[in-house]
């Protein structure tokens, strides 16, 4: 018999002895010691029933009548709880941990089985190890279909090596940004996902990948009606642009003819003054001309981003005094839809300064990051609270929230820095390889 | 003495190891007034044993406190107050922990307190002193 247990044994039966002599509490008191000490050397509850049944047996060895013998036993029984309840508490806590443990995972199964997003585990191999049901909702395929199965089947073939890449990375133990993907639907039809994927780790290991995958089939359709919008705006303030260009500049080019026809049959001394119309008339045709090009400069669409801007600075300049620089370059020419983009974002911009920044300056700067172009539009003005500013959003001021959406159709992004009295930046980035074209293609 | 009514309410001394098992005997004694299963009287016991415990190891000396109680629905129960004026316990959440112990032991007391009863509250004001307050009800 372990040593420990003899000892044990040999102070129960001590207690028993105590308890069969008169000493009641003070008995049952050592009984329960025992069963703590029992507990605190790690031993477990068959050891403890071994030292009550070594203890019961000496005091029944020791028992001559029957009477006494019967007293034993009610004795070992008394003692037997209370040896007992140390071990009854760590039971209990056991039971609470087991409680607590069963609540989290059925709070957990209820969040994954009601989730919007589908939520799915791989295995290293990438096997599809399980999936929740609105799975069945989005794609139409039943789960039993896949589980078990490798996921590569149901992503588009264009898109695989990057899901393979990213499940690699993952099992590398890296957390890799969200990314797209497109998956097949039991119809045939392929459905944009986002993707967020996680290494799934098992007692220290990577073990697999945790997935959660949304439908942005909606998000898509949303930005392209959007694309729409603003492509549309674009003609409309081309017309504009024209109508101011071509048609006020001919019907000043009628005054002019007609103020010189006037002239010729006016005494000199007041044609020194028609002198003077004629030069103001001049200057709200060079304003207009100014005006015309800005809304929709022919120089962006001719030459470029770049002197499209140095055009806008140029004008705003004039106009409202601030100090404008452009420094760096945007590089080749991006795709239509970016450079209008980023030309509405610095006019949004430069505007927001002229009214409500009072600034002295306004830095505007390009940088090329591999597959991002980085532009900041830093202005030394009155600055504000961003987080409250954009918290109120959609009750009044829409050029911030513009110039997001703006982002989101070319899947940019924007950063604003600023803080009251200490200008305002606002750092923005486009992806410049890939075409916007290719990135709502899903769902044919 | 068995049968004979003791009083509802009764405060023991708590001083050193004989004393615990004194006042686990009054506790067991009144407890069992309400009809308590032996079982139950056990573990009352062991509730009071855990807290003079304490008592004696963390604060030298204080007093227990066993009432009688009922909730006014007919429902009776033992009240158990274990009260001293040591040093008090500077972090609860830490001391109602599993495992935590300053001394070197199993850090059992307290929380396994808390679950063999059914209502359980403590109060320590650090340098101050500590009182436990448990109660078990009669089903
Ligand atoms: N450069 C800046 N300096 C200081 N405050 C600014 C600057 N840019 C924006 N803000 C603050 O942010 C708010 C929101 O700007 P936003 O462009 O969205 O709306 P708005 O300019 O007020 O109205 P809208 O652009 O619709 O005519 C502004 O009202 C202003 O308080
Ligand atoms: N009456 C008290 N006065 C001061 N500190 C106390 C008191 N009771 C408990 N504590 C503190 O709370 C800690 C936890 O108490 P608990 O009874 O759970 O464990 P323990 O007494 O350390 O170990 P065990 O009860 O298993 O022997 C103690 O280590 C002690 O620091
Ligand atoms: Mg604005
Ligand atoms: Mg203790």
């Amino acid at each position: 018999m372990n040593p420990d247990v003899r000892e044990l044994a040999a102070e129960y039966a001590r207690a028993l002895q105590g308890y069969l002599a008169g000493h009641g509490e003070a008995a049952l008191q050592q009984a329960y010691e025992v069963g703590r000490q029992t507990l605190a050397k790690g031993l477990g509850v068959l050891d403890m029933a071994t030292v009550q049944h070594w203890g019961l047996l000496r005091a029944l060895a020791k028992s001559r009548t029957p009477q006494e013998r019967s007293r034993a036993l009610r004795a070992g029984q008394k003692l037997c709880v209370e040896s007992l309840l140390p071990f009854e508490m760590a039971h209990r806590r056991v039971q609470e941990v087991n409680t607590a443990l069963r609540d989290s995972e059925h709070r957990y199964r209820n969040l994954v089985d009601t989730a919007r997003d589908v939520i799915y585990t791989l295995s290293s191999d990438g096997r599809l190890k399980t999936l929740n049901p609105v799975f069945e909702t989005i794609t139409g395929w039943s789960r039993t279909e896949w589980l078990g199965k490798a996921f590569a089947p149901l992503v588009y073939p264009d898109d695989l090596p990057r899901a393979a890449a990213m499940v690699q990375a993952v099992l590398a133990g890296q957390a890799p940004p969200m990314f797209e993907l497109r998956i097949l639907s039991r119809s045939g039809s392929y459905i944009p996902g986002e993707f967020m994927v996680t290494p799934q780790i098992h007692e220290g290991q990577i073990v697999g990948v945790l997935g959660v995958a949304r439908d942005i089939t909606d998000r898509q359709r949303a930005d392209e009606a959007l694309r729409h919008l603003n492509e549309a705006l674009e003609e409309e303030i081309k017309r504009i642009a024209h109508a101011l260009h071509d048609e006020a500049g001919q019907l000043l080019a009628s005054v002019h003819i007609v103020l010189a026809d006037i002239a010729r049959e006016l005494p000199t001394s007041s044609s020194q003054r028609l002198e003077e119309v004629r030069s103001l008339l001049n200057k709200i045709e060079e304003q207009l001309r100014h005006l015309s090009h800005e809304l929709r400069p022919t120089i962006l669409d001719d030459l470029g981003l770049q002197p499209a801007l140095e055009f806008l600075a140029d004008g705003v300049s004039k106009r409202t005094g601030l100090r404008i620089s452009v420094a760096g370059t945007p590089g080749s020419r991006l795709p239509p839809a970016t450079e209008t983009a980023l030309y509405r974002i610095v006019q949004e911009a430069l505007t927001n300064v002229t009214r409500h920044a009072q600034a002295a300056h306004v830095a505007i700067a390009f940088s090329r990051n591999g597959h991002a172009l980085c532009c900041s539009i830093q202005d030394d003005g009155a600055g504000f609270d961003v987080p409250t500013t954009r918290a109120r959003r959609g009750q009044r001021g829409l050029g911030l929230m513009g110039i997001q959406e703006r982002l989101n159709a070319v899947g940019g992004t924007l950063n604003i820095v600023s803080e009251p009295g200490r200008g305002t930046e606002l750092l923005i980035t486009v992806p410049v390889e890939a075409t916007s074209a290719d990135s709502h293609s899903a769902r044919r | 003495m068995k049968g004979a009514l003791i009083a509802d309410e009764l405060r023991v001394s708590i001083d050193s190891d004989s004393d615990i098992v004194s006042a686990r005997q009054k506790g067991r004694e009144l407890a069992a007034q309400c009809g308590f299963p032996s079982t139950e009287l056990a573990v009352v016991a062991t509730a009071i044993s855990e807290l003079a415990r304490n008592i004696v190891r963390y604060a030298v000396r204080g007093e227990i406190v066993l009432r009688l109680i009922d909730n006014h629905g007919g429902k009776r129960g033992v009240e158990v107050i274990a009260a001293d004026d040591g040093p008090g316990i500077p972090d609860l959440t830490l001391a109602m922990q599993d495992g935590y112990s300053t001394s070197g032991s199993l850090g059992l007391g307290l929380p396994g307190v808390r679950r063999l009863m059914d209502e359980f509250d403590i109060v320590s004001e650090f340098g101050k002193g500590t009182t436990v307050t448990v109660r078990k009800w009669k089903r």
